[in-house]
């Protein structure tokens, strides 16, 4: 899958094209506004990455460049604005989804995930990782074919980390899809992590083989073995 | 500054204009009346001649013999129907004409003017005869020199008057505008002197009953409003660097140490993830900072909708009550019927969440935190949250408020927070018409929110 990067901040765009090749993306990446029309307009891809503030041509102009050509490539836009105009102009202007910096690297790549598989529905109605398996219809978790009892929050908290599951997911995310809560700064982490230790005593504990690990200052990830 | 704009010389005109316009009325009605009076004096001792001299005329029934009593020194002419009868050598020495008639004079009266000085003519008709009645045409002249000569004087007098009385007016002027204007120019010179640096200084006020002692009151009451801000400007920007600046440390003291020391593979993955943690921080301590500079820019559009305020409460308890179920506090919620109110939902969520979760944070474990929803006899909604935490001293109450606050910096900092959840909670239970303060509560502190049913947010609509 190949993606282009139009970030001018050397370090972001090193970071974005490191990060993502290493989740097997295929990456390239466009310093100004300029270069990055030009591949936009020339190159196919299956992605493109949008600082909203370069020097030249502002995200905003290539994106209408782009969309003026009707090319329904996914486009998601990077900015360090986030206020309510911005968003409405990034999407008005033809935006598939809105990110603001500083943005959590699980949170990019669970919405380049959600771009990418667009138009194909997500809803496996019985989730599997290990023996942990949970029916999403009659709402019962197993582990190692033993109940296991969740209320309503862990249930939807575990849904949600399945789902992702081999994937990291930022308390960020949490806020905004289990939680639904749209303000960035109202204080829930602590929530959070009461609920995942809860969760995590439920599923994990009586299991050698831990499947919800934490990943200091990132998130949480449900997975099969150790090593995060 | 330039000619008839500064405000002095446009007082001085006007005061000269004014006194001038004044005297001028004054001088011309004297004027008016000393002449009146001048000459109405020579037209009575006209009147009183020609009644001797018309008397005679009628008593003698046009004999002229009888006439020639009457002296050669008043100078008059008697016309007989149209033809020339009679006159004085009087009036030939003045070389006045010898034919007159009633056509030549206007209103009775006729003006001759000779070389010698000016002379009124008067003529009365007179009927008289002895066999056969006759008309008779009386003419009297009567030098007026002497009143014409003062008439003209006090003229003169009058309009050279003027001119002192235009000097004084504009002297007097000038005298009264500086004095008026003195506080202006003390007022100018200081003003120019206070800058964002001496914001501290103030107006003088000289005359503090009149205009502009009151203008400059009120010029010294926005200063102080200017000063009050621009100090909470500073303080605050002081404050949000130094909360800045301890996370930074942590990240910059973290990765250094680390990079000092050869650490294996999960000592790196742990002072990288303590680095992030930092930089969670800051990125919250940002998006608070930003929610509240959008608010104070006034930028916020919010739309108001009518909104159950029990339910929305109740949400924000059942999603901290995991907290409160942590520390084993006893989270009770006590509110009265549905209680419908024109808000917006989210703003007003995150205050209360702000100020529950703070109440939660304070309290011991095992403590109790209680929520209580009731509508007031003025048909306000109060939500008060109380806990049998240490509570809030009587004498920070305005200021837990204020951005960056801390009652105890020691024990809120290792809690988590800048210090900036309950300036949002304000913010927002503001921007929803409401207020929120901390009230007496003997066992711990008790936050009081008032929500106005009746003009809640309708500047935002």
């Amino acid at each position: 899958m190949h993606i282009l990067v139009i970030e001018d901040e050397s370090k972001v765009a090193k970071a974005l094209r490191d990060g993502l090749a290493s989740e097997g993306y295929n990456v390239t990446v466009a310093q100004t506004g300029e270069d990055g029309f030009f591949l936009a307009m020339s190159q196919t891809f299956d992605l493109i990455l949008l600082d909203l503030m370069l020097p030249g041509r502002s995200g905003i102009e290539i994106l209408n460049g782009i969309r003026r050509k009707n090319r329904d490539v996914p486009v998601l836009i990077l900015t360090a604005k986030d206020a309510i105009e911005d968003r409405v102009l990034g999407l008005d202007s033809g935006a598939d989804d809105y990110l603001v910096k500083p943005f959590a690297f699980p949170e990019l790549l669970a919405r380049i995930r959600a771009l990418t598989r667009r138009g194909r529905i997500d809803l496996a109605l019985k989730l599997k990782v290990a023996n942990l398996e949970m029916d999403c219809v009659t709402r019962k978790v197993t582990r190692d074919k033993r109940d296991i009892l969740l209320t309503g929050k862990e249930f939807e908290l575990l849904e949600y980390l399945m789902r992702h599951q081999g994937h990291v997911v930022s308390r960020e995310m949490l806020v905004h899809d289990v939680w639904h809560v749209t303000d960035r700064a109202t204080p829930l982490d602590n929530v959070i992590d009461v609920h995942v230790n809860r969760l995590r005593a439920k599923m994990d504990a009586d299991f050698d083989n831990k499947l919800l690990h934490t990943i200091r200052g990132v998130g949480f990830i449900l997975k099969e073995g150790d090593e995060p | 500054m330039r000619w008839g704009r500064s405000i002095k010389t446009r007082l001085i005109l006007w005061n000269a204009l004014v006194v001038m316009l004044i005297y001028g009325i004054a001088a011309t009605l004297i004027y008016i009346f000393v002449r009146t009076r001048l000459e109405s004096l020579v037209m009575e001792k006209l009147d009183e001649s020609l009644n001797v001299v018309c008397t005679v005329v009628y008593q003698s029934g046009g004999d002229f013999y009888d006439w020639y009593h009457l002296g050669h020194d008043i100078p008059f002419l008697i016309m007989q129907d149209g033809q020339h009868a009679y006159h004085t050598t009087a009036w030939t020495r003045l070389d006045l004409p010898l034919h007159m008639q009633r056509e030549d004079f206007k209103n009775d009266l006729k003006d001759h003017i000779l070389d010698e000085g000016h002379y009124t003519l008067k003529s009365r008709k007179v009927q008289t005869g002895i066999e056969e009645m006759h008309n008779f045409l009386v003419v009297l002249a009567m030098e007026d020199s002497e009143t014409r000569e003062s008439i003209d004087g006090l003229a003169a007098k009058l309009s050279s008057g003027a001119y002192f009385i235009l000097l004084l007016a504009l002297a007097g002027g000038t005298f009264l505008a500086n004095r008026a204007l003195k506080p202006m120019k003390l007022i100018t010179q200081k003003a120019r002197q206070i800058s964002a640096q001496s914001l501290s200084e103030r107006l003088p006020v000289v005359h503090p009953k009149d205009e502009i002692g009151q203008l400059t009151i009120v010029i010294n009451n926005m200063l102080d409003r200017l000063e009050g801000s621009f100090d909470r400007l500073k303080r605050f920007t002081s404050d949000a660097s130094h909360e800045f600046r301890t996370p930074l440390t942590s990240i910059r003291s973290i990765g250094e140490v680390a990079l000092k020391h050869n650490l294996n593979r999960q000592k790196y993955r742990e002072a990288i993830g303590s680095m992030l943690e930092e930089t969670e921080r800051l990125t919250q301590l940002v998006n608070n900072l930003l929610i509240l500079t959008r608010g104070d820019a006034g930028k916020v559009k919010l739309v108001f909708a009518q909104e159950d305020l029990i339910s929305l409460i109740n949400d924000v308890i059942e999603e901290l009550r995991i907290l409160a179920e942590d520390k084993n506090i006893n989270l009770s919620f006590t509110h009265s019927d549905d209680i419908v109110l024109n808000i917006h939902k989210a703003t007003l969520q995150h205050a209360v969440t702000n100020v529950l979760h703070n109440a939660i944070k304070y309290t011991p474990k095992s403590g109790r935190v209680k929520v209580t929803v009731s509508q007031t006899k003025d048909n306000c909604a109060r939500v008060d949250i109380s806990d049998n935490g240490p509570g809030v001293p009587a004498d920070v109450r305005d200021k837990v408020f204020e951005r960056f606050f801390r009652i105890d910096d020691a024990r809120s900092r290792t809690n988590g927070g800048a210090g900036l959840g309950l300036s949002i909670a304000k913010w927002a239970v503001e921007l929803n018409g409401g207020t929120i303060e901390f009230v007496d509560n003997p066992e711990g502190s008790r936050c009081r929110i008032i929500l106005n049913n009746s003009k809640r947010g309708n500047k935002h609509e």
